[in-house]
């Protein structure tokens, strides 16, 4: 009886004791209270309707802050005061408004297990949930970067995007990006494919060749694309003499617009294909030796067997790095805004540098959020097309 | 008759079909090379004499501009599938009709396996040496027509230099101190949320994990503007909380974790209580333990996440206070204003303090990355 009671079979519900449910119910009450009081403080303030005086008071400190140089401390300051203090009433709400139901609804057990997952639900609904929002209601107003005095203008941004002159640049950055993927999918999978095909040979050393192949992957991006910056430069740089020794002119890789992309692409072959080549071979490992002893008798040369045995049985492989590479390479910014930081022109201006070059180059956020609120759409369908075909690809296979 | 014979016996081959696949791609490409040709003289005949180069340039089609490229890929993929074929033709009857011969052909392929993985190798570390090399060669040599594979004289003073020129000592503390707090948050939350997902029981678990899920889906380089605007409001540009808190919490993480969780039987679980551990007691004492391998892997991903993470602070660092070191390197470009090509050495030197300690990192652990690949791989 004691073990029962001390691993939890207890059926008792918390709720149950007339003080306790007064609690609960004080509880739910107070944090519904405090969560309301919190948005609303949050707004009142984030919509700068607090009264003027105050708000010129914000922008002189700011102004003193941004003229002493030491934007640590000031600016804000006032304003996120009244911010802070919203924010923290809004969390306490919701917390208390969860025990409360928690302590009237369940048994202490689950209540427990529950409360287990609450931070990580809160960091989502902050971090995650409520940017989605935000963002799209940026995307309706005329915010800049440094100036919190903006309103609601309706469709302008979106008809700014569609009809004016931001659909050329929308249309060139997805075409850049797509390019930059489709190069990125090839140097992972067929690249790594071939790789994995040439170091498929279990010695010491070639595990000492697989690792030094697989670690630029873990090399920061921005870093190694200084390295780059230095071997693709246009005078000095140690691949254009190669290619000068070969017999080819010099390319100015990063400063013309035929050949940005390659000299990134440099950079990106040189991260993924290790990459590639590990998760293949990681596969390859697990195909039955008799498949390949069966066609072996039948006949089958080494392209045969590869081509009947080793790609069919790599199809689920295949599909989870297409899939991967695919979104996580849509998103690509840290080479690009290293190398080249989108231009020469607007040459290498993918999507992800755009938004950022339109948010803090020129300033206007709502610009920025209207075109990240298209990107995401697109990346949504992207990725919902793709798992859908790779769920029927996969299940066919099996 | 005997002609015949041979076209049949290469097809059976499966090295046929590579080499058709080759012609095919030299086909393509030296038509598209042909049409960039055509339409590059089209263009320059309509090109007057008071044109620009950089109109010229502009007036080409992009075909036209690559035309060079096209036909220069043409004729290798032509070169590749002739030699091919004429080897099928020639040389595998040869070594097909004889076991010896074909003894001596597999040990000749084993060496070029041995040859060509190992130049590749050498040519993926080639930047890495490059950028070791480089920062330790001086200016003039840096600048030198010919380029020094090894310096002529070791300069150590690039290191200093850069030392003096930016604040990497700080770099590496705030980078520290971000990676410390960012681990621990993913870690200690991602675990709890996944024992929450794995071993709890409460309505409504699977809607909640739902919200993990989705959050998987949205990628932060479309939502940064309203974090960083909220980041912004709460005074946090330039701080710890502000590098921090956005990250504490991996989707990854918990989704990892969980399947691990997952895979541990209750009845460990119910074992550690009865003996009077806590909640807490048995995930420290009983889940851990015995998700080890998963945890390694993670809290190594987790750190060179950290240490390598350039969007977010470099958005939300406006000063050197809080610059982390991957985000410091490529600021050391602007402190030379235009004369960088003969200080490359020096940000090389940078460069060189910002990837070595997870170059080292990456060689100790090798085992538990490579094997936390394949079993994310595996999922």
């Amino acid at each position: 009886m004691q073990a029962a009671k001390s691993i939890g079979v207890n059926k008792r519900p918390l709720g149950h004791s007339p003080l306790r449910r007064a609690a609960a119910i004080a509880m739910i009450v107070f944090g519904v209270i405090f969560f309301v009081a919190g948005v609303y403080g949050y707004l009142v303030n984030d919509l700068r309707c607090v009264n003027q005086e105050l708000f010129t008071r914000v922008a002189a400190a700011r102004k003193a802050a941004l003229s002493a140089g030491t934007s640590v401390s000031g600016g804000m300051g006032l304003l996120s005061e009244y911010l802070k203090t919203a924010c923290i009433i809004m969390i306490l709400g919701i917390a208390l408004t969860l025990l409360g139901v928690m302590m009237l609804a369940l048994r202490r057990e689950r209540y427990i297990d529950f409360l287990c997952i609450v931070p990580a639900m809160i960091f989502f609904m902050m971090f995650v949930y409520y940017p989605i929002i935000d963002l799209v209601r940026i995307s309706f107003t005329d915010m800049k970067l440094g100036n919190d005095n903006f309103k609601q203008v309706g469709f302008k941004n979106y008809k700014w995007l569609f009809q004016g002159s931001g659909w050329k640049y929308f249309f060139q950055s997805l075409k850049i990006t797509i390019t930059y993927t489709f190069w990125e999918l090839v140097f992972t999978l067929v690249i790594g494919m071939l790789l994995a095909l040439l170091f498929n040979h279990m010695t010491r050393y070639f595990n000492v060749l697989r690792a030094a192949v697989f670690m630029p992957k873990y090399i920061a991006v921005s870093t190694s694309a200084i390295v780059f910056l230095w071997i693709l430069h246009g005078n000095h740089g140690i691949l254009n003499h190669l290619l000068n020794m070969l017999g080819f002119e010099g390319v100015d890789w990063l400063n013309k617009e035929d050949t940005a992309l390659a000299g990134i692409l440099f950079l990106t072959f040189w991260r993924v294909t290790g990459y590639g080549m590990m998760i293949y071979l990681s596969a390859m490992k697990g195909i039955p030796q008799d498949y390949y002893e069966a066609a072996a008798i039948d006949g089958a040369d080494g392209v045969q067997r590869f081509r009947h045995i080793t790609v069919p049985l790599l199809t689920p492989t295949t599909v989870f790095l297409l899939v991967t590479t695919f979104i996580a390479s849509m998103k690509v910014f840290q080479s690009v805004d290293v190398m080249t930081g989108g231009g020469p022109g607007k040459a290498t201006n993918v999507m992800v540098q755009w938004i950022y070059n339109t948010a803090f180059h020129d300033f206007r956020m709502e610009r920025s959020a209207t075109v990240s609120v298209v990107f995401f759409i697109i990346l949504l369908v992207c990725t919902a097309l793709t798992m859908k075909w790779s769920n029927r690809k996969t299940n066919y296979d099996q | 008759m005997q002609k015949e014979n041979h076209l049949l016996r290469m097809r059976r081959s499966g090295w046929f079909d590579i080499m058709m696949l080759f012609l095919a791609f030299a086909l393509v490409l030296g038509v598209l090379g042909l049409v960039g040709v055509i339409s590059y003289h089209n263009a320059m005949g309509r090109v007057t004499a008071d044109m620009t180069e950089y109109e010229i340039t502009h007036s080409l089609s992009a075909l036209a501009r690559a035309r060079s490229t096209y036909l220069t890929a043409a004729a290798v993929c032509l070169g590749v599938a002739a030699v091919g074929l004429l080897c099928l033709r020639f040389i595998s009857p040869l070594v097909q009709a004889d076991p010896r011969r074909q003894m001596a052909m597999r040990r000749t392929m084993r060496a070029l396996q041995y040859i060509a993985a190992t130049l590749f190798t050498l040519v993926m570390l080639f930047p890495i040496y490059w950028m070791i090399i480089s920062s330790f060669k001086t200016s003039e040599e840096l600048l030198n027509p010919v380029p020094t594979l090894w310096p002529l004289k070791f300069n150590f003073q690039n290191y200093p230099n850069v030392l003096r020129r930016a604040p990497f000592l700080k770099y590496f503390y705030n980078t520290m101190i971000m990676t410390a707090f960012i681990m621990l948050g993913e870690l200690t939350l991602g675990v709890l949320a996944a024992y929450g997902f794995s071993k709890g029981n409460f309505p409504g678990k699977n809607v909640f994990f739902l919200i993990v899920l989705g959050a998987l889906m949205v990628p932060f380089q479309v939502t940064f503007i309203p974090i960083y605007v909220m980041v912004s409001r709460l005074n946090w540009l330039n701080s710890f909380p502000g590098l921090v808190v956005p990250n504490l919490v991996s989707a990854y993480f918990i989704f990892m974790l969980r399947q691990a969780f997952m895979s541990v039987d209750d009845s460990y679980i119910e074992a550690g209580r009865i003996d009077g551990m806590g909640r807490i007691g048995t995930i420290v004492h009983v889940l851990c333990p015995m998700c080890a391998p998963t945890l390694i892997t993670l809290s190594i991903l987790s750190f060179i996440g950290g240490w390598n993470s350039y969007f977010w602070p470099k958005m939300i660092t406006t000063t050197d206070v809080r610059r982390t070191i991957a985000v410091g390197v490529t600021y050391l470009r602007q402190t030379f204003s235009g004369l960088e090509t003969s200080n490359y050495n020096e940000i090389m030197a940078g460069a060189v303090m910002g990837i070595v300690p997870i170059i080292l990192l990456f060689l100790i652990l090798q085992k538990y990355i490579m094997t936390g690949m394949s079993k994310a791989a595996m999922k």
